[in-house]
């Protein structure tokens, strides 16, 4: 059975590899919550892949929405030009406007209208694979009545007809429950899009929470996101501490992973904070590096609140840092949270290997211990933070990016 | 639809850049994470949050030391700006960009005045 990746982090991976053929799969959001740029992000996606794609758009303009495809850095218009993008204009009837686009819908309150406007965009569209967004089904069941969701019945057979597949927005206003209850029958999976409020911080995450092929909707498994513009969808993590012992190389962590980073230090100890931003394999992750000195252990009780997961940095020369280590979690109150071991210096003499680590720490079995070395020491400056080499690094943020989500 | 706390926290951030020499503003939380902010464009905000917060309790780290009371605010005089920041809470720490040849009595008090507003809020 063919896939279609959406390219949205972690996504496809519960999806097993992406969408399938011929389904419906709604972006079912909470309200508050904007579903449409994970909507544009597969949309683009699947344009670069070579698919068609047919854009209903029921609840705004469909300049507004180019609009909006244009601000996360993303351009529609050459799609356009040769063919491989439609739009099927809903919405200017709905507001009683003369639509500019080539194909409109002339009763957008009527879904057998939108059916047979949309059978008639098929017959432009070329072989091979069509993705169709609905945007959105909150505003047909507004506009065209709460059965109006049984005409999706109907396109169902009609992607199977046309070789299409279908991206539907929802947004869960307070409608009958036996209109949510049909939408989730009828769908084929559900990505659903929620929001918490801890102290103010809104966190957003995204649960999928149906998949009728052979995909995993793990009971509880969140996945915390923020939309960037430019940039689109991202798995977000807003901190991760790097903590360890005096001189285990914090800083050069922080420094080597982040695509930005700024540091209190002085004479080369960090004295406060090293703060780093990382952009990585779809993920945007805030990293919070602690000082190492107990002096400074007020700094780290103060930052290690609300982390959600830590790197352990240890000397792999120095087993007192091993020690110190451990100390330093509790005090940053990190135990029980996700963490990942990075065991620097790695290649100097006498370094202790991971089994001799984690029998020292006795550590559990699923804790990872990553080794990692510095790049080339003989270009490091006194007092400045090494460069650790790049995939070392990598293999120590994806150990625990996949511990947290 | 209701206001969400954020945009309250932000509108009141917006309030104190209305009283000129005011440059913007940021809530934090007192362990680095940023709340709300009304900064210049170019100014990281999660950067600018953390670093604000561990100034803060760097400042009031060493006051306890010295067992002289709680720190009230913590003004960095720099020479382009001054920063002020000050309690906004037992979560939370407000700080502000002021300018240089700002009148400090005045926009104090109307820092201190979001400050209270801010820690009533995230309550």
């Amino acid at each position: 059975m063919k896939t279609y990746a959406t390219s949205i982090p972690r996504l496809d991976e519960f999806l097993n590899g992406g969408l399938r053929p011929y389904t419906i799969t709604i972006l079912w959001a909470y309200p508050g919550i904007e579903n449409a740029p994970f909507a544009y992000q597969a949309l683009m996606e699947r344009l670069e892949s070579g698919d068609t794609c047919i854009y209903i758009n029921q609840s705004k303009m469909s300049s507004a929405v180019e609009n909006e495809i244009e601000h996360y850095g993303w351009s529609i218009k050459p799609y356009k030009e040769n063919e491989k993008f439609f739009f099927l204009d809903a919405y200017s009837d709905l507001i009683n406007a003369r639509s500019e686009e080539r194909f409109s819908v002339k009763n957008s309150r009527d879904p057998r209208e939108i059916t047979r406007a949309l059978d008639n965009v098929f017959d432009f569209t070329g072989p091979g694979h069509n993705l169709v967004i609905y945007d959105s089904l909150s505003t047909m069941i507004d506009h065209c009545g709460d059965n109006s969701i049984d005409e999706l019945r109907e396109w169902k057979e009609i992607f199977k007809e046309k070789n299409a597949t279908g991206i539907f927005l929802f947004t869960e206003w307070p409608y009958d429950k036996k209109v949510l209850n049909k939408l989730r029958l009828i769908s084929d999976a559900i990505v659903q899009l929620k929001a918490i409020e801890e102290k103010v911080i809104l966190r957003e995450f995204f649960i999928v929470s149906k998949v009728n092929w052979n995909g995993k909707t793990k009971k509880g498994v969140s996945v915390p996101f923020k939309i960037a513009a430019p940039g689109g969808v991202k798995v977000y993590i807003p901190k991760i501490l790097v903590t360890g012992a005096y001189n285990s190389g914090k800083s050069s962590f922080v420094h080597s992973a982040s695509t930005r980073a700024v540091s209190v230090d002085r004479v080369g100890t960090t004295i406060a904070l090293d703060h780093g931003h990382v952009d990585y394999a779809g993920f945007s992750v805030d990293l919070f590096g602690t000082p190492g000195q107990e002096r400074f252990d007020p700094i780290l009780e103060l930052l290690g609140g609300e982390s959600l997961g830590v790197i352990a940095m240890v000397d792999s020369t120095n087993p007192q840092s091993l020690i110190r280590v451990k100390t330093m979690l509790e005090k940053s109150k990190s135990v029980g949270l996700p963490v990942v071991v990075a065991a620097n210096k790695a290649d100097f003499e006498g370094a202790m290997g991971p089994d001799e680590i984690r029998e020292k720490m006795s550590l559990s079995a699923e804790i990872p211990i990553i080794q990692v070395t510095a790049e080339d020491l003989s270009k490091v400056r006194e007092g400045e933070p090494a460069k650790l080499k790049e995939d070392e690094v990598h293999k120590v943020l994806d150990a625990l990016f996949n511990k947290i989500v | 639809m209701p206001k969400s706390k954020k945009e309250e926290l932000t509108d009141l951030l917006k309030e104190l850049e209305n009283v000129g020499d005011i440059d913007g503003a940021a809530i934090t939380t007192r362990d680095g994470l940023l709340v709300a902010s009304q900064l210049p464009r170019d100014v990281n905000a999660e950067t600018f949050a953390a670093m604000s917060a561990t100034m803060y309790g760097a400042a009031e780290t060493a006051v306890s030391e010295l067992r002289k009371g709680t720190v009230k605010r913590v003004i960095s005089e720099a020479e382009d700006c001054k920063l002020v920041a000050v309690d906004a809470g037992p979560t939370a720490a407000l700080v502000a960009l002021v300018r240089p040849e700002a009148n400090l009595g005045l926009v104090l008090m109307e820092i201190i005045k979001v400050a209270n507003a801010t820690k009533e809020l995230m309550k």
